[in-house]
């Protein structure tokens, strides 16, 4: 199995506006902190889920990744290449390799561009072959994830489209130009309920057809327990949880994952819901607590989780976690 | 074609386009009647040479300062010149005059606004400091001193029109581009490789072409007042033109003699038209930002 | 059900919604019938353009135009509120029914603090209340709430999205009115915050005894709230009856669809399953049942007449396999 993408020690830290008075008579800047300094990998062929909520730096992640976003520091290794070192013409070259699935299938698509041509578009920016063939392969992408037939889609504005058929052109405009890393930012939130499963199931179809790699960001811990072969839990710019889905999800470790788990709404009025609440809510970025970034909202949390910064650990097979007192 | 045969044509093109905007609610109301108040002048100029019943340039075809009566509708001036032929020519040289400003702030706002809001950084803070420095002048006032400056002729008067407006458009164009650039759709443009040029292009510039569309309605309004505000003071059009800025200005002067006629008929049409434009432009930006309804 | 005895505490008769847009009209609420008793929480769930907010916003006359009641009824405990007067209607919103959004941060004022916000509320619906008592009310509410007092004094954005949400329960809930509908609670909410919303509200339930219409497309937060489901699509109401007994035995085929395509992650090796097409065009509606076209087991008689909602047992079903006549 090879390794596709290698993250080492990434951060990115966003500078704050400050207010007039604050840049007079104070030199210090404050930051956000939205990733800071978090290390993971990737094979060919896995399905990752970033789980969090807002503010845990999912989202930065991932742009990061597609070089959306400049790092603070760190590096980014793909397919064994360090995407630091792009610039811009190479840039752009490499994202045939790396695509995105938007979240907001409505705000994702220009409202002025047929749905065909927004696909072709990523044909034609890349210099992809003849306009013909171009067209040729719009047409049997739009009939692949399930627009058929193609005629009655490919000239149509995405106001015309339903909010699943507006995802799956977001999904058609990702893969027409053969990435091999996907990377899918809450591809279903936008998505009517019953609806979901079927993007999902054509996301596992086109993964096994492609050959693809999905990284999954999203904070439904149901959907990513649904897709994802492994799972990684990030807060506060941390990661604090990885493993396969199985053990994260059944055996969770940090406390905070366990809290995550048990908050959970369950379609099911009988099931006993012993909800573990931490109190509070999640701090500001901009001034992390100091140590363990969840202690002062963990039940469990001693003395030593507000002095030093626990380090993921590996406590089972693959299975990692970056706290002090674990949940075994 | 001669000027009559152009004329022909634009009638024709122009009546049919009542659009059916009476269903479009209040916005639509006003924007058919602002559009009906414009075409109907329009259509008034472009008729000119066949409704027109005398030659409004001939002197003494009437009595001087003669009142309105049955011969002469809309009185005569002081010069014997019927009024009413003078009102139905005066708007055609205004008309082409702000015509001709508006493209010129099309051509020249909008493409300066989307460059530099897309480019961003210094550029963008020196066209905003140029364009803001002109837009905080008083229209017309800058407008009379790059008139002087240019000195007469309809072109001229024109440019010093498109001068004095070119920051609205600019801004405008410029407010809608930071919007949009934030907006998913143009991350996914960047996603799928395109070239800063294709994303302006063909992802930015659709969407806020509505409200350049608005913009410039509104301010067709802006530039008939300020060209009858340059005829008015002396500075445009040479004074063998049939305009109502010239009427404004004698009608003026014949004011204290009782003859209000001069004056009003004329003022009343430039107030026609702008209010026209205002209201259509108005109209126009109610309907063309889409309200996400059911 | 309905024990018979008492009235409803809010009583919808074949409630028609209309939305007269350029292209068709378009019933976005048609024919619903539900009532709801003192004490329980019902729930109202169906996808988007279902009707459920536009029914919600009925029941306290403020559905937007171009949208109208066209007809039926909106009986709130003996106050027709479909047809009162504007002092009327006025006196229920927030006085008799307290009101949850969906989205705080635009429902709340940003130039206002959150104090004030209380105070207008309060003294709009009895002017004779001092400043300083509207105040102690919204301490007292806030407190109830878990907000401190010192924070009547911040501003919306100076408070977080879960925080901002409790100031909207508060301000519902600070008249003491007869009934709450909340719209859509959680949906902007993150998964813990929403969790602590849930066994909030559960917990006023049970302490106020509130009458709560809970408005919501996600299935879990009504599993563990409501006492009853009514379950809408496309305008119509498919399917109502108690919670325990619509999700251990759905009859609606819609129903049935929609509770297999949410996931549920105490089951191991759940298979999801979803509905195949889209939602009609309410501008288009198909004839016979709005749902015939999606539905696995639809037969002739579902594509030309439309299906009445029919008691069977303790659930009513709007459904022709349930229809023996």
């Amino acid at each position: 199995m090879s390794s596709i993408l290698e993250v080492t020690n990434l951060k990115k830290y966003f500078p704050v506006e400050k207010s007039f008075l604050d840049k007079l008579f104070t030199s210090q800047k404050s930051y956000v902190h939205a990733v800071d300094d978090i290390s993971f990998s990737m094979n060919r062929g896995d399905i990752l889920g970033i789980v969090g909520e807002s503010g845990s730096g999912k989202s930065t992640t991932a742009r990061l990744c597609l070089k959306l976003v400049e790092p603070s520091s760190g590096s980014i290794v793909f397919d064994g290449m360090d995407v630091a070192k792009l610039g811009g013409e190479e840039i752009r070259r490499f994202r045939r390799n790396m695509q995105l699935i938007f979240q907001d299938p409505t705000a994702s698509l220009s409202p002025r561009i047929k749905v065909g041509d927004a696909i072709r578009h990523a044909l034609s920016f890349q210099g992809v072959s003849t306009p013909s063939e171009q067209t040729e392969r719009t047409r049997a992408i739009l009939e692949r994830v399930g627009l058929k037939p193609w005629s009655n889609f490919y000239n149509r504005y995405p106001h015309q489209l339903s909010g699943g058929q507006r995802q799956r052109v977001v999904i058609a405009r990702a893969l027409v130009l053969n990435p091999k890393f996907v990377v899918a930012d809450e591809p279903i939130a936008m998505v009517d309920v019953s609806v979901r499963a079927q993007i999902l199931e054509l996301m596992l179809e086109l993964k096994k057809e492609f050959d693809l790699t999905y990284l999954f960001i999203t904070h439904d811990l149901a959907m990513a327990n649904y897709v994802c072969r492994s799972i990684a839990i990030m807060y506060l710019g941390k990661i604090l949880e990885t493993g396969p889905k199985e053990e994260v999800f059944s055996r969770p470790l940090h406390p905070y994952t366990l809290a995550l788990l048990s908050s959970i709404p369950v379609p099911d009025p009988k099931a006993k819901l012993e909800r573990i609440i931490p109190k509070g809510e999640i701090p500001s970025p901009i001034n992390p607590p100091k140590g363990c970034r969840f202690h002062p909202r963990c039940p469990y949390a001693q003395a030593v989780c507000s002095e030093r910064e626990p380090q993921l650990e590996e406590t089972e097979p693959s299975h990692m976690v970056a706290c002090f007192f674990p949940r075994t | 074609m001669t000027q009559d045969e152009t004329r022909g044509r634009i009638i024709v093109q122009l009546l049919p386009r009542i659009v059916s905007l009476r269903k479009r609610g209040l916005a639509g109301w006003i924007t058919i009647i602002g559009l009906a108040m414009v075409i109907a002048v329009v259509l008034m100029t472009l008729a000119a040479p066949w409704i027109s019943p005398h030659d409004p340039n001939e002197i003494s075809i009437g009595p001087v300062l003669a009142p309105p009566s049955w011969s002469f509708p809309l009185g005569t001036n002081h010069m014997g010149q019927d009024m009413l032929s003078r009102l139905i020519w005066g708007g055609s040289t205004m008309l082409q005059v702000a015509v001709f400003s508006v493209i010129v702030c099309l051509v020249v706002g909008v493409p300066v606004g989307l460059l530099s809001s897309f480019a961003g950084g210094l550029v963008d803070k020196s066209s905003s400091l140029v364009m803001d420095s002109i837009y905080a002048f008083p229209g017309l006032v800058l407008a009379i001193a790059i008139s002087a400056m240019l000195g007469p002729g309809a072109v001229n008067m024109a440019l010093s029109i498109a001068v004095v407006y070119v920051p609205s458009y600019y801004r405008i164009v410029r407010s809608q581009v930071l919007t949009i650039k934030e907006l998913p759709y143009v991350e996914a443009a960047r996603m799928i490789g395109a070239p800063g040029r294709s994303t302006l292009l063909r992802y930015i510039l659709p969407n806020i072409l509505p409200s350049i569309v608005a913009v410039a309605t509104v301010n067709f309004a802006d530039a008939i007042l300020t060209a009858a505000g340059l005829t008015f003071v002396g500075l445009g059009l040479p004074i063998s033109t049939p305009d109502w800025g010239w009427d404004l200005t004698y009608g003026r002067r014949l004011l204290p003699s009782g003859a209000w006629w001069v004056i009003a008929f004329p003022g009343l049409m430039i107030v026609i038209l702008a209010l026209g434009f205002a209201l259509a432009g108005e109209g126009l930006s109610e309907l063309l930002n889409p309200k996400l309804e059911q | 059900m309905n024990s018979g005895e008492s009235l409803p505490l809010l009583d919808i008769e074949s409630l028609v919604v209309e939305y007269h847009t350029l292209r068709a009209v378009v019933k976005a609420v048609d024919r619903v019938s539900l009532s709801v008793e003192k004490g329980e929480t019902l729930g109202l769930v169906g996808e988007s353009g279902c009707g459920k907010s536009t029914l919600g916003l009925s029941a306290v006359r403020l559905v937007p135009s171009p949208g109208r009641i066209t007809s039926g009824s909106v009986t709130l405990d003996k106050t027709d509120i479909v047809n009162c007067s504007e002092g009327e209607i006025r006196r229920v919103r927030g006085k008799r029914v307290g009101y949850i959004f969906q989205d705080p941060m635009t429902s709340l004022n940003p130039v206002k603090n959150v104090g004030a916000h209380f105070v207008e509320m309060i003294r709009t619906h009895d002017p004779q209340i001092s400043r300083e008592d509207a105040l102690r009310r919204a301490q007292d509410v806030l407190a109830h709430l878990g907000i401190l007092p010192d924070r009547l004094l911040d501003f919306p954005h100076q408070f977080s999205g879960g925080m901002r949400q409790r100031v909207m329960i508060g301000l519902a809930l600070a008249l003491n009115p007869e009934l709450i509908i909340a719209d859509e609670p959680t949906t902007s909410l993150d998964v813990i915050v929403e969790a602590q919303i849930i066994e909030l509200l559960k917990e006023l339930k049970e302490r106020l005894k509130l009458t709560l219409v809970l408005i919501t497309h996600n299935i879990g937060i009504v599993a563990e709230t409501a006492d009853r489901v009514a379950v809408m699509y496309a305008g119509r109401l498919s399917e109502l009856g108690e919670t325990d007994g619509l999700f251990a035995k759905p009859m609606h085929p819609y129903t049935q669809a929609l509770l297999k395509s949410v996931p549920n992650i105490t089951k191991k090796d759940q298979v999801l399953s979803w509905i195949p097409g889209t939602p009609p065009d309410l501008a288009e509606p198909p004839p016979g049942c709005l749902f015939h076209p999606r539905c696995p087991c639809a037969f002739d008689r579902c594509r030309n007449e439309e299906p009445q909602l029919l008691k069977h047992d303790d659930t009513e079903v709007a459904c022709h396999l349930y229809d023996r006549r």
